[in-house]
């Protein structure tokens, strides 16, 4: 039941898109993410549309993938929509009842921020699907590598994502079984009414953090025993290196994007 | 109280790049009193299958039955599945939660639909069986016992509740040999009282000495079933799918290498040394 929580959605392939360094993938998302919000148009948007269409088709993700990173912000998208359309007071206008309007400008603003929501989406789903959670830390800690300057604790931060990343899926197969040994004796987790459920959590949630600590402590243990002393002087064990292609796919991206900004 | 399943399929992670099919077709039927050991090696679909057979895991396509009733049918009384069909998983102690020793083995005999009465005396029963005196360590906490003694309670909770049928997935990992011999006791002694075992178990040893029928798994198909006489008879066979036998029943295998005229159904270890002393009356040596 629980097995089908994708963490990171990081869907694995080995393609040009995949290969990218990862810290190049990171700034590239966030320039989309810039340009969404400074194309004004509706070229601007079919321009990023089909920009993020072609990348997703060289990633060779499925459409249904991108749909799916969309649904769990379906409402928020939806309640935007028709707040932007019930509240936004615009010139023409179709319909009005007490403080709601329909107007011209408001279903067009309306439409705006959902493609725009949408847009934002696919944009920062394209960097979790194609980069693996650890990659996508260790380029984290290079990008923000520089404030270490000014004693801002990078590594620390790095190593504590790659470790509850690291750790997610073994506490969801650990609900998982807990949860079917549970059952087997008989415990219900999803019946009667909120209260009830609470409770019912109970010989779900004690066992969990019980070993949750335990695996923490443990976890210490063997990082200290192989003389894990934070970030000084260590090295990696896969070093990320800029190659000829990913310095390409900046600069490419970035025209491109520069390009929609300015305009469309 | 019959268990049967026909033709299970069941796939991990369906629709993503990562999806696997951990059962294919797998029918098979045990019978009241039987102590079943089920081997393999990791991912054969050893574990998955023993979910299906206690309902914790709808298959994909094909019937578990219970008593010749399809328990995964609309309708099916849950309650009643969980009273017959007990399941102690792997490292079970990490399923305790309750402050007492006492409450946590009664939870599932009184979810189960047991009066307090009821669930008291099989408390103290459970408790028994596995081997404590019920009113020392009732009131105690299970998270200040040994790792050894949780596991005992974690088991007390689930014979505390009387199944009929009781699956065991990897129960005696991690215990010391004294622990075993003594867990495998208690499982004959279950199995004597009437109780169906299903054991998962890479204890060949214990699985020669105390199982009645041995069902070997590979890649989520039936490869052998049979008595352990039959199942290890084979070694050659066993070997191909990263299998093994009980020590004794490989060391006359090793022996009848050497040039030892030895049959192929020593199992135990009694029957290995009886084998060899005949041998040696014999004068061959």
């Amino acid at each position: 039941m629980l097995k089908n929580i994708t963490l990171g959605q990081y869907f694995p392939g080995d393609t040009v898109v995949h290969r990218l360094d990862p810290r190049i993938k990171i700034l590239v998302a966030l320039l989309f993410l810039v340009a969404v919000f400074v194309v004004r148009t509706m070229w601007g948007f079919l321009a990023l549309a089909l920009l993020f269409t072609l990348i997703i088709a060289l990633a060779k993700i499925g459409p249904v993938t991108i749909l799916r990173s969309i649904r769990p912000l379906l409402f928020i998208i939806i309640f935007t929509f028709v707040l932007n359309i019930l509240f936004y007071s615009g010139q023409t206008i179709y319909w009005q009842w007490g403080f709601l309007t329909i107007s011209k400008e408001g279903i067009e603003k309306a439409v705006f921020i959902a493609i725009r929501l949408v847009l934002l989406i696919v944009a920062t789903s394209l960097l979790t699907l194609t980069t693996s959670p650890m990659q996508l830390t260790d380029g984290m800690e290079s990008l923000l590598s520089p404030l270490k300057k000014i004693k801002f604790p990078v590594h620390e931060m790095a190593m504590m994502m790659s470790i509850a990343m690291r750790f997610i899926p073994t506490l969801v197969e650990e609900t998982d079984r807990i949860m079917k040994a549970q059952t087997a004796r008989g415990a219900e987790f999803d019946s009667g009414n909120l209260l009830k459920k609470a409770k019912n959590m109970i010989p779900l949630l004690v066992p969990l953090f019980v070993g949750a600590f335990k695996r923490a402590d443990e976890l210490a243990l063997a990082m200290e025993s192989r003389c894990y002393h934070g970030d000084e002087g260590r090295t990696r064990m896969k070093v990320l290196h800029l190659k000829r292609m990913d310095v390409w796919a900046l600069i490419l991206m970035l025209a491109v994007s520069i390009l929609f900004m300015v305009f469309l | 109280m019959p268990l049967s399943v026909n033709s299970l399929n069941y796939f991990y992670m369906t629709g993503t790049p990562f999806e696997v099919q951990a059962l294919k077709d797998v029918s098979l039927t045990i019978t009241d009193g039987e102590f079943v050991g089920i081997i393999g090696h990791t991912g054969c679909g050893k574990s998955t299958l023993i979910q299906l057979m206690a309902g914790l895991l709808k298959p994909a396509s094909g019937t578990v039955e219970v008593e010749g009733e399809d328990i995964n049918a609309s309708g099916y009384d849950r309650k009643r599945l969980r009273r017959t069909v007990g399941v102690v998983f792997q490292y079970p102690e990490y399923q305790l939660f309750e402050e007492t020793v006492g409450k946590d083995v009664a939870f599932g005999p009184l979810k189960a639909g047991m009066t307090e009465a009821e669930a008291e005396k099989n408390v103290d029963t459970a408790l028994e069986l596995v081997g404590f005196e019920p009113a020392k360590i009732k009131s105690l906490s299970p998270f200040d016992l040994s790792g050894g003694q949780k596991r005992k309670v974690a088991i007390a909770g689930v014979l505390a509740m009387d199944p009929q049928i009781l699956i065991l997935d990897e129960p005696i990992a991690g215990l010391d040999p004294l622990g075993r011999e003594q867990f495998m006791q208690l499982v004959r002694k279950l199995n004597d009282c009437g109780v169906t075992i299903i054991m998962i178990s890479h204890n060949m040893d214990g699985l020669a000495d105390y199982a009645s029928r041995i069902i070997a798994m590979d890649h989520g198909e039936i490869y052998a079933d049979g008595t352990p006489k039959e199942v290890f008879a084979d070694l050659g066979r066993l070997k191909k799918v990263g299998l093994g036998a009980s020590e004794s029943r490989e060391a006359a295998a090793m022996l009848k290498n050497c040039g030892w005229n030895l049959p192929d159904d020593i199992i135990k270890k009694d029957e290995l040394v009886a084998a060899i002393l005949k041998h040696k009356e014999d004068g061959k040596c």
